[in-house]
């Protein structure tokens, strides 16, 4: 190395060795040998480091999810904060398409609590999804449903779910929504709900239900002051077996395969926690019988 | 990549962009943290604004929207308050030889031990540019872009760390 190099380098030559720019003998001329030992071995130790592992799926549905629920006035809060303030539930289900909205899904025995801008509020259950434009919603109060989702509307313009088999339109009370492929159902906790089904409209008011099962319409009255999903269990009023295991499949992340042929309807409550629990009680009210292997669940005679 | 208009609003781009570049911010995050959970909450954040800022930031400037962002975030949250900073997750046994003596890897130890601290006690600027170019094998010219300094601002920030490992290092 050059003596003028050496002055112009005076400050940086360190960095260009140990990127390779200089070599380890140009080095030996400038510092002590004992020096170039530590800084040696600096470079072939720092060779060796390492960062954390960086899970980035997992900081992917981080962010999200932070996107999903806009910092203004929405946010997600855990169930447990809410005690069972009782109102509306509405059962509604499948496909509902999407847009460039607001997405919030829950996973196979997930519930989730979506605050809205005007404060409304939505209880999710397991496997539901919830679309909604949060910059519209000014204008607009209308949302999408798949799965069930229990609303409490603060009174205002009119509040509209839009669900696959049908719509449910309100004025601030509280009513759970249902559906899935052929099943709709509402349930109408406070206050009063418009059911539009194929141009048909159904006017339900505190505690009426309203069911919808292969265009086999049935209405009764609600004892239940909220959900029942929502404090841990799952009610069933003259529901056929299909639509019962396919409640449990997405509660419990399992797969039911159904050997009867039965298509009895059932009325009653079922635990929403516990699988074993839910199964005693379904079969031994049908008569039938269960057997568990791992995640599938095979229902005989 | 041919369009010359890459909006950073399209789902599938945000999702290129954070593939590319999210485990570089992360690292400089935690290079200025020493912890993970920060690094990632900071990460977060960056890429959150990249998304409400998406119209803003053209494609080419998004990295060093997020260097730079991630970096303020870091600046206005003082999570660097208390840091105890230990990157040297050396599990990486792969410094040690299969026949190195029982002394040998025991000094070895003690040397990274020595080091880790050194590095701890650098400034968060010597600090970050000294793990950019060893953990993240970064040249200087990258780092630079980066940080948006000069190549020479860089060198002279690598130079004067090791100046100061060596010197905290003490006798080996």
């Amino acid at each position: 190395m050059k003596t003028e190099d050496n002055i112009e380098n005076k400050d940086i030559f360190l960095a260009k060795w140990i990127a390779g720019e200089i070599s380890d003998s140009e080095l030996k001329k400038l510092v002590s040998e004992e020096d170039f030992n530590v800084f040696q071995e600096i470079k072939n130790q720092s060779e060796h480091l390492s960062v954390p592992n960086f899970d980035t799926d997992k900081n992917f549905s981080a962010i999200k999810q932070k996107l999903e629920t806009p910092k203004k006035k929405s946010k997600v809060i855990p169930l447990w904060m809410y005690a069972a303030a009782a109102s509306v539930v509405i059962m509604i289900s499948f496909f509902l398409f999407k847009t460039s909205s607001t997405v919030i899904q829950t996973s196979f025995g997930e519930q989730r609590i979506v605050m809205l801008a005007d404060s409304s509020e939505v209880i999710l259950n397991a496997k539901s999804k919830l679309t909604y434009q949060p910059e519209l919603w000014k204008f607009e109060r209308k949302l999408k449903l798949e799965g069930e989702g229990y609303f409490k509307v603060k009174k205002g313009s009119t509040f509209t779910v839009e669900t696959e088999n049908g719509s449910v339109t309100v004025l601030g009370t509280q009513f759970d929504v249902n559906t899935s492929d052929d099943f709709f159902k509402v349930v109408c906790y406070e206050g009063k709900v418009s059911v539009k089904q194929q141009n048909k409209e159904v006017i339900l008011t505190q505690s009426d239900a309203y069911q919808n099962i292969q265009n086999e319409i049935t209405t009764w009255n609600s004892k239940n002051e909220a959900p029942t999903w929502i404090n841990g269990e799952i009610s069933f009023e003259k529901t056929p077996l299909k639509i019962v295991f396919e409640s449990l499949e997405k509660q419990f992340d399992i797969s039911i395969e159904n050997k009867t042929s039965s298509n009895k309807l059932f009325t009653g409550t079922l635990s929403n926690t516990n699988l074993e629990l839910a199964l005693q009680t379904l079969t031994s009210a049908m008569q039938l019988k269960y057997t568990i292997s791992g995640k599938n669940i095979t229902i005989t005679e | 990549m041919t369009e010359d208009k890459k909006s950073v609003c399209k789902p599938t781009v945000f999702e290129e962009l954070y593939k590319k570049h999210s485990k570089d911010v992360f690292n400089f995050m935690f290079y200025k943290t020493g912890s993970k959970a920060n690094a990632e909450d900071l990460l977060q954040e960056a890429f959150v604004k990249l998304w409400k800022n998406c119209e803003k930031v053209a494609y080419e400037k998004a990295k060093s929207f997020l260097f730079t962002v991630s970096s303020n975030l870091f600046l206005n949250e003082k999570k660097h308050e208390k840091v105890v900073h230990k990157y040297i997750e050396n599990q990486n046994k792969s410094s040690y030889k299969d026949n190195d003596t029982p002394e040998n890897v025991l000094r070895q130890k003690e040397f990274q031990d020595k080091l880790n601290n050194a590095i701890a006690s650098l400034s968060e600027k010597q600090r970050e540019v000294f793990l950019m170019s060893r953990i993240d094998k970064k040249k200087y010219a990258e780092i630079a872009e980066t940080l948006g300094i000069s190549v020479k601002a860089v060198e002279k920030r690598m130079h004067n760390a090791l100046v100061i490992l060596r010197d905290k290092i003490g006798k080996i």
